[in-house]
């Protein structure tokens, strides 16, 4: 999928996706390898990285759900295949996003996408750049977030979408790669890509953090106040744990880190 | 994942991924030592360390670090799993077995300092092993983090365990549309209960081996702690019907027995606590229990915690010795608390004397219900003890009380019922029932000096140790004890025509006569401190039990 270069973008799902009266901000999660996490935390901000998509410097989060490739990752998600990191930050830690759009934008870019239209350019695809089209596009494309988490367009979408209103079309080809029942789901495909051009602090902003279990053990040797979590601690973050055995498949990470994070926002407490 | 047709079918291990600088690191194989395109591999049975390599897969990592020449190995699709383990800055490698005999020099250190990566190691070991690293797990969690953190950690691993388990039981959990995330653990305050999505749920209920799975499963969860209630189906049986629905599986109860030593003999004791090699059968059952699983805590050490709520029965055993300090006895007892569960003490004496224990000469207060009878394993008639050290025989004596008070036992329904207003003496013993010298050692057991019998009954044993020779045995509840001086004058040896001390039992010739007259002279003073019931009758150079004789 490439970058337009010249003429408007068409932006027929922004459209499509006009928010709910009273649409709640939705919670953002940021998906990234350990050894990066630990610069995070050292640097106790998430910071934005160069993007070579769109010439800036961004941070990346996805609404609601974790979402990363598996293989042919790209700048996002480089590494993070086999222990993945996931914070959950709160929405008003990104103020006004710097884009927002309705897939993995990295991932499109990099043609991962199979089902894309190749003569609709990426920018087409853009929503309004603010939290309310997240809800707006997730009650039209999913009816609700618990499709969204599980990447089910609603049944009847595509009835009353014109052919030639491309870009909506193209979009349902994308989203549909990441349907529960799709041969090769694909999250990224329907995750809502949220980037900031700022860093965003982490005390008073992460309400989860997602780590592989052996980091309760912390470094060999290391003192308890100078691990890994204890600088969660430190920053007010609470945790939860994934099973991180070498050979379980990283398609394993992911289901559990998915169903942690799902049971976060629905609770009780005590169901794991 | 499945890998590509087209994928290598064998490849040198060369490098590994290490997610820490200690612990279990991702294996990355090669074509060659130096390569530029590296590979990880999958197991046949996801996550499965006994399970052999399926395949390789192209992994684009660039932080692999290279094994050295003299440990890449070459493997191939259908060789066993090899893991990595790193420690001090060395890569082992191997399977579970090799690894621990590998790394056994260094399992004190790794203990200490990364119990979460031991108990990983342990898990395909073995039982024992598993339950020992997951006390130092719970330890190290509870004292860095609090107890949530032991609980999250005791679900998280137990949801793998369920998830491995049903990969390696069921050909349809292996399939990449098997949906293990949707396995659901809920903790309640009685224990454990595992949901299984139905598509799981099924075929495993209706599988004949399923006791088996829910046993190894039981044993698992026993092993961190946990007491596994139930195996339901997801949205089969709602709460309030969940006894009467058949889509569940109802493991049997599980009786967790919790030792607390207090003392330094009684901390060198403890640890030679091992699980029991044998249940009893009583003949009201007729089928043995499941064995209880055990717990061993040293209520001195700061980063032991331990909740008596956990556990169906708490032993404390203590010792006292002249150069240590007192025991706060009051305190343990303050943390269990009163009527939920028996609680029973075993005093036991310094390891050089063969006088008895101090510990609760003044009384014993209310929440103790019964006192182990410890002075037993120094007997000659205590088969169990024969080739043991003593300590190792006083080990033995409480995981049998303990065996014998599991789940609703008549033993346990006895001490329950006991109308004395002083705790009775638990005492036991088994034997062969088949040797011509077997039922001579019963009759000296229930010779021996016990005041008044309450309660005594014979139980057969089950026992799946090979080798193990018990077949039968004797329990009894009484108001009395060992009458120890006249039990240390029968250790002896018939040498050449006269009797003389047998140094199994006790320590030196004529030094349990000078130690009751130490004791009769007030010598030495009471090292565990109870909060009331002080007697200032003087019981030196008399058996403890005679305190209990008088109020009972």
């Amino acid at each position: 999928m490439k970058r337009r270069t010249a003429g408007t973008p068409r932006y027929e799902l922004r459209a499509r996706s006009v928010p709910p009266a009273e649409a709640l901000p939705i919670p953002l999660v940021h998906v990234t390898a350990v050894g990066i996490a630990r610069e995070i935390l050292g640097s106790r901000q998430l910071e934005t990285r160069r993007c070579d998509v769109f010439n800036h410097q961004l941070l990346y989060f996805f609404a609601l759900k974790p979402a990363y490739g598996l293989k042919d990752g790209d700048e996002k998600s480089h590494q993070i295949n086999r222990f993945p990191f996931a914070f959950v930050v709160r929405p008003e830690a990104v103020e006004t996003p710097f884009h927002v759009y309705p897939f993995d934008t990295g991932a499109a870019a990099k043609g991962i996408f199979a089902a894309a239209d190749p003569y609709i350019f990426l920018d087409d695809y853009e929503l309004l750049p603010e939290h309310s089209a997240i809800a707006g596009h997730i009650a039209w494309a999913f009816g609700c977030s618990q499709a969204y988490y599980d990447g089910d367009l609603r049944l009847e979408i595509a009835q009353g979408v014109p052919d030639f209103e491309t870009s909506t079309r193209g979009y349902l080809d994308v989203a549909r790669m990441s349907a529960s029942g799709s041969n090769q789901p694909d999250a990224r495909a329907s995750a809502i890509e949220v980037a900031c051009n700022h860093h965003v602090r982490l005390k008073g902003n992460v309400l989860l953090a997602v780590i592989p279990l052996q980091y309760l053990e912390g470094e060999s040797g290391q003192e308890p106040n100078q691990d890994f979590l204890a600088k969660l601690k430190a920053e007010d973050i609470p945790y939860k744990t994934y099973d991180s055995k070498a050979n379980l498949t990283p398609n394993s990470f992911r289901a559990e880190i998915t169903k942690i994070i799902r049971a976060f926002y629905e609770g009780p407490p005590k169901r794991w | 994942m499945v890998a590509a047709a087209d994928s290598p079918q064998s490849l040198l291990l060369a490098g590994y991924v290490s997610l820490q600088k200690h612990g279990f690191a991702l294996p990355c194989f090669a074509t060659k030592p130096r390569p530029n395109t590296w590979y990880t591999a999958q197991t046949r049975i996801e996550g499965d360390r006994l399970s052999v390599i399926s395949g390789f897969e192209e992994y684009a990592a660039a932080d692999v670090s290279p094994l050295p020449d003299e440990q890449i190995r070459q493997m191939a699709v259908g060789d066993s799993w090899c893991d990595v383990f790193i420690w001090d800055g060395k890569a082992y490698l191997g399977n579970p077995t090799e690894l621990w005999d590998a790394l056994n020099p260094a399992i004190a250190a790794i203990d200490a300092r990364a119990p979460l990566s031991l108990f990983e190691l342990s898990a395909d070991i073995g039982s024992q092993e598993r339950r020992t690293s997951a006390d130092s797990v719970r330890r190290f969690l509870a004292h860095r983090y609090g107890t949530d953190v032991v609980d999250s950690w005791r679900l998280s691993v137990t949801r793998s365990a369920v998830q491995l388990r049903l990969r390696r039981f069921l050909p349809a959990a292996r399939q990449p549309g098997a949906a293990l995330v949707d396995v659901e653990l809920t903790l309640e305050a009685d224990g454990l209960r595992v949901l299984l999505p139905a598509h799981l749920a099924d075929p495993l209920f209706t599988d004949p081996r399923c006791v088996d799975w829910n046993d190894e499963l039981a044993e698992f969860t026993a092993d961190i702690g946990l007491v596994l209630r139930k195996i339901a189906k997801i949205g089969a049986v709602p709460p309030e019907a969940e006894a009467s629905r058949p889509d569940e599986l109802a493991p049997p109860p599980e009786h967790r027995i919790l030792i607390l030593t207090a003392g330094r003999r009684a901390r060198e004791i403890g640890r030679l606590v091992a699980a029991p090699a044998w249940s009893p059968v009583w003949s009201q059952e007729g089928h043995p229990l499941h064995l209880p699983r055990l717990a061993t805590v040293d209520v001195r050490d700061p980063r032991e915690a331990w909740r008596a709520a956990d556990f169906d029965l708490v032993i404390i055993l203590a010792s006292d010795a002249p150069d240590e300090p007192p025991i706060a006895v009051d305190r343990i007892l303050s943390q269990i608390e009163f009527g939920a569960r028996p609680v029973l003490l075993a005093p036991v004496a310094d390891k050089h004397s063969a006088t008895p224990s101090h510990v609760g000469r003044g009384g014993y207060p209310r929440v103790v219900r019964g006192i182990v009878d410890t002075s037993l394993a120094r007997s000659p008639i205590w088969p169990d003890g024969s080739g043991r050290s003593i300590d190792r025989g006083i080990a033995d004596l409480l995981v049998g009380v303990g065996t014998l008070l599991a789940g609703q036992s008549p033993m346990c329904r006895a001490l329950a019922d006991w109308p004395g207003k002083q705790p009775p003496v638990l005492q036991y013993m088994t034997w062969a029932g088949s040797g011509p010298g077997d039922e001579g050692l019963l009759s000296e057991f229930c010779g021996l000096p016990s005041g008044e019998t309450y309660w005594q009954a014979e139980f057969a044993i089950a026992s799946s140790k090979r080798g193990y020779k018990a077949k039968r045995g004797i329990c009894r509840l009484s108001t009395g004890g060992p009458d120890f001086p006249l039990l240390v004058n029968a250790v002896v040896r018939n040498t050449a025509g006269s009797m003389a001390p047998d140094e199994r039992f006790v320590a030196s010739a004529g030094r349990p006569c000078q130690e009751l007259q130490d004791r009769r002279a007030g010598c030495r003073p009471d090292a565990i401190q109870f909060p009331a019931h002080q007697q200032s009758d003087d019981h030196c150079g008399n058996p403890p039990p005679r305190a209990v004789r008088s109020g009972a």
